[in-house]
């Protein structure tokens, strides 16, 4: 019975979607025939698009890593005064959904921004600088949202890191570049692959940088929205197979590699002591750069704070907003039309969630008591949707559905619930694996059956880190516009797609004071998860 | 009449054979340990007899009731993890209590029983405390009343006092034997630490490699061990070659004397190559009789035998046996 639930969610959320559109691929007008693939190769717009996906991909790796290595190194090595804000700041782009990082770097840096018109005026420029447009645009605004992954897989790998490991090289008579090159970077490779095929893949999968910003440049994910909204679904589906299997191969390659290098378990070595910044100039220097990086990590915030008091049009020439008011949020919140998108963005975030949730915890459960093929079948399918694209996902869904859910509430939903499939099970997993299995043992032992052992002792132990993991996912879906683009209908329009509409209309207050309150449920929602993961609650320590 | 018995066990995993045709049998109220190096296939007898393991052939009896395949929860069976696994969500009470709820017992008795296990492991007034307040050996000692609280038909503790440092560890072994003796319940304890063996069980199963080598009252596993193994797994032993086999003999039982004092009949003479003093006891390495071996004295306070000297050896023959076979361990 639980099998048959857990295998219904995955045949037909996760397997059939696909297997549709892969096959549908080669079916453009009901015969088998590989012609659309062939025109989309034969196309030069078709292989700019995936060459540029690709060329897009790889750079935003190396930005990445160049800003999130050093970064990351520099919190591990170094004491200086404002380290802690420092490093909690250095997650804000975490707060930011896709569209909304991507409208405030449109109004900093594109062509009339703030950033750049200032600059223009300051240094007294004919033109306005930087004036980003098109691939520049697109990296940034990748390196400021992406550079994250960098940060953290590298500070998680420094922490793993015994200290003694390089205090035993310098005993040896290394140098700090022997060390550097030869100790700490060969054991950070790990993480740094790992970090690397990550970004690549969000890369790949991006969607609101290249269609709001990329002034025409064309990509694998924005021609599939484009070729869909043309009418030419052959095409959209060609891409959408073309799209899936380079983020799939990257995923495979992401496994294998976890596979042949698991991070041994560290003992107890000796923690890296950090330098601390003493000397007067050299403190002086760190804190400018440490204001400057501050700055440039949290304007994107602050812009669309502005933004959100900004009387819906009346900003048109000058450099700054010249008439502010408070009305855009009253509106929000006293104007039914305008709440709607808000009720629609809960109510389908937290059923998703919740179904998440649920269905996690049903499969978890029995996985961990079965073995073999069945498991391994089901351990793929739970990862595909994290590999996917959110663009591929919510297509491959809507054309498979075309017959019973499209063009009704309910489909948007299921698709965040299927994209999310794979983040809370994994953090559910992640509970499982810090549980000592000899508690449910000694349930067993003291008279507990099954039940009573999973509502007793499993689920207590186990439900802080699920729930964690379902915030998570909650706030994914909150901030959703890649799929939501694609499948939603009036009646459930999530606020991401008001947003759209509001600039669309020049309505930039408004669109602006959404944003806000989104980061703002973002923020109480990732406090709220601190929260869970309370000390004293997790498995007890030998 | 047995409590416990376990016949012809034998455990695979896959191609590992864990343990061997194993026959056991406890009495009611008897304290038997199982002693073995590490692998040997302790921890999982004791997970069949528990039900968390089921035999791959074999079948172990309760009461003369065949239990093979009753499920772990229907057992009555109390057992002591070797990490304790105590529930980390639950204060001391709840972990306690957990057992006697399951059992649908009233409040009020589950209460009693909660405070008369405490205090039988002098744990009283720790109810509240979470078990992350706990000391490894405060741990142990809630372990063990969540297990006697259940008043179980059998006992089980895997390595009770491994986990624990040297000097804890015999202030607890005495109060695992009270605490056992007091509550006159069957206990089947897993141990590798021989002292431990010998001065908590009855009686001592001795395991090598998933096969029972042999059972006996300590007194009889350490004077009369019937392999090399047991002789060596128990203490120091001497196994020098006989005529059918190896005569064993302990250190302390092999008398040495000057030979100054006169040759008396039986024995042989030898050279001490080393002497260790041991505060009380001096250990002699001796040379002779184309032989090597040890022997352990009180010195009470007379000369020390020094390197060099010769000596006047001899086995007393109610204190050695000779073990059939060669010997496999050197
Ligand atoms: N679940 C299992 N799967 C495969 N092999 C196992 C399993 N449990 C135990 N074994 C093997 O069975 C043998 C006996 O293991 P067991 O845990 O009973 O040893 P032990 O005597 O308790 O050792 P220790 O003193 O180290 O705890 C070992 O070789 C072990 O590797
Ligand atoms: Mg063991």
């Amino acid at each position: 019975m639980i099998a048959i639930i857990i295998f219904f969610v995955l045949l037909v959320g996760v397997l059939y979607p696909n297997a549709y559109t892969f096959i549908g691929s080669f079916f453009p007008d009901g015969g088998f025939s590989a012609d659309t693939y062939v025109r989309f190769f034969s196309s030069p717009s078709g292989r700019e698009a995936l060459a540029n996906s690709l060329t897009i991909s790889v750079a935003t790796v190396l930005f990445s890593a160049a800003i999130g290595i050093p970064l990351a190194f520099v919190f591990h090595r170094f004491d200086f005064p404002g380290r802690r804000v420092l490093r909690a700041i250095a997650s804000a782009p975490v707060l930011l959904p896709p569209l909304v990082g991507v409208i405030s770097f449109l109004f900093l840096y594109g062509e009339s921004g703030i950033v750049s018109r200032s600059i223009q005026n300051a240094l007294g420029l004919a033109e306005p600088w930087p004036s980003l447009r098109g691939i520049w645009a697109i990296l940034i605004v990748h390196a400021y949202t992406m550079y994250v992954y960098f940060f953290m897989f590298t500070s998680a790998g420094l922490e793993r890191l015994d200290g003694a490991m390089e205090e035993a090289a310098e005993t040896l008579g290394a140098s700090w570049i022997a060390k550097l090159t030869r100790v700490t970077l060969p054991m950070l490779v790990p993480s740094l692959v790992g970090a690397a095929l990550v970004t690549f893949m969000a890369s790949m999968a991006s969607f609101s940088a290249p269609y709001i910003f990329g002034g025409g440049v064309r990509v694998l994910s924005v021609e599939i929205f484009n070729s869909k909204l043309n009418g030419n679904t052959p095409m959209a589906l060609v891409e959408t197979v073309l799209l899936a299997s380079s983020s799939l191969a990257v995923l495979f390659l992401l496994r294998w590699y976890e596979g042949r290098h698991r991070y041994s378990a560290v003992g107890k070595g000796v923690a890296t002591q950090r330098v601390p910044i003493t000397s007067g100039l050299a403190k002086l220097v760190a804190g400018v750069i440490g204001t400057v990086v501050v700055l440039l990590l949290i304007l994107p915030h602050l812009m669309v704070l502005l933004m959100s008091f900004v009387k819906d049009g009346t900003w048109t020439v000058e450099l700054l907003p010249p008439v502010y008011t408070s009305e855009n949020y009253l509106k929000l919140f006293t104007d039914p039309t305008f709440l709607e998108p808000i009720q629609n963005s809960l109510w389908m975030a937290g059923v998703a969630t919740g179904l998440n949730l649920a269905w996690g915890l049903l499969a978890t459960f029995w996985l961990r008591r079965t073995r073999g093929n069945l498991r391994r079948f089901a351990d793929i399918l739970i990862i595909i949707p994290w590999a996917l694209p959110g663009t591929v996902v919510a297509l491959a869904m809507l054309e498979s559905f075309s017959r019973v859910l499209a063009g009704t509430v309910a489909l948007l939903p299921i698709v965040y619930f299927v994209r999310n499939i794979p983040l809370v099970v994994r953090a559910i997993d992640a509970s499982f694996a810090q549980m000592d299995p000899a508690v449910e043992e000694a349930a067993a032992t003291l008279g507990a059956g099954t039940i009573y052992t999973i509502r007793r002792v499993v689920l207590p132990l186990v439900l802080p880190g699920a729930l964690a993991g379902s915030l998570l996912a909650f706030i994914t879906a909150l901030g959703d516009f890649v799929s939501s683009i694609i499948v939603y209908v009036y009646s459930n329009r999530p606020i991401s797609i008001e947003i759209l509409s509001q600039l669309r209309i020049s309505n930039l207050g408004t669109a602006s004071a959404y944003a806000v309150l989104l980061i703002l449920l973002i923020a109480v929602t990732l406090l709220a998860g601190e929260r869970i993961r309370a000390p004293g609650r997790d498995p007890l320590v030998q | 009449m047995p409590h416990l018995e376990l016949s012809h066990i034998t455990k695979d995993f896959g191609t590992v054979r864990a343990v061997q045709d194993l026959n056991l049998e406890v009495d009611r109220g008897e304290v038997l340990s199982i002693l073995g190096p590490s692998g040997c296939g302790k921890t999982t007898t004791l997970r069949m007899i528990a039900g968390l393991e089921i035999p791959t052939s074999g079948s172990i009896l309760a009461n003369q009731r065949d239990i093979t395949r009753v499920p772990a929860r229907q057992r009555n069976i109390g057992m002591v993890f070797q990490n304790y696994a105590l529930f980390p969500h639950l204060d001391v009470f709840e972990n306690i209590a957990f057992g006697l709820r399951t059992r649908r017992l009233a409040q009020p008795i589950v209460e009693a029983r909660v405070v008369k296990a405490l205090k039988s492991v002098r744990l009283d007034g720790f109810e509240r405390r979470s078990v992350h307040q706990l000391s490894g050996g405060q741990q142990q000692r809630v372990a063990l009343a969540r297990a006697l609280a259940i008043e179980p038909e059998v006992l089980l503790l895997d390595e009770p006092l491994s986990n624990l440092d040297p000097s804890l560890r015999e202030e607890l072994r005495d109060q695992i034997r009270e605490v056992v003796r007091e509550f006159h319940v069957t206990t089947v304890f897993v141990t590798h630490d021989q002292q431990e063996a010998l001065s908590l069980a009855d009686r001592i199963a001795v395991m090598q490699a998933g096969v029972c080598r042999q059972v006996g009252k300590p007194g009889e596993v350490y004077d009369k061990p019937a392999d090399a193994f047991v002789a060596r797994f128990l203490g120091k032993a001497n196994l020098l070659p006989a005529e059918n086999g190896l005569l064993f003999v302990r250190p302390e039982n092999v008398i040495i004397h000057g030979v100054s004092g006169g040759t008396s009949g039986s024995g042989f003479s030898a050279v001490v190559t080393k002497a260790v003093f041991e505060g009380p006891m001096v250990t002699y390495t001796l040379n002779g009789n184309g032989v090597t071996l040890t022997a352990r004295q009180f010195h009470n306070g007379r000369r020390i035998f020094q390197p060099g000297e010769t000596v006047h050896v001899q086995i007393p023959p109610d204190q050695s046996h000779v073990i059939p076979g060669s010997d496999e361990t050197e």
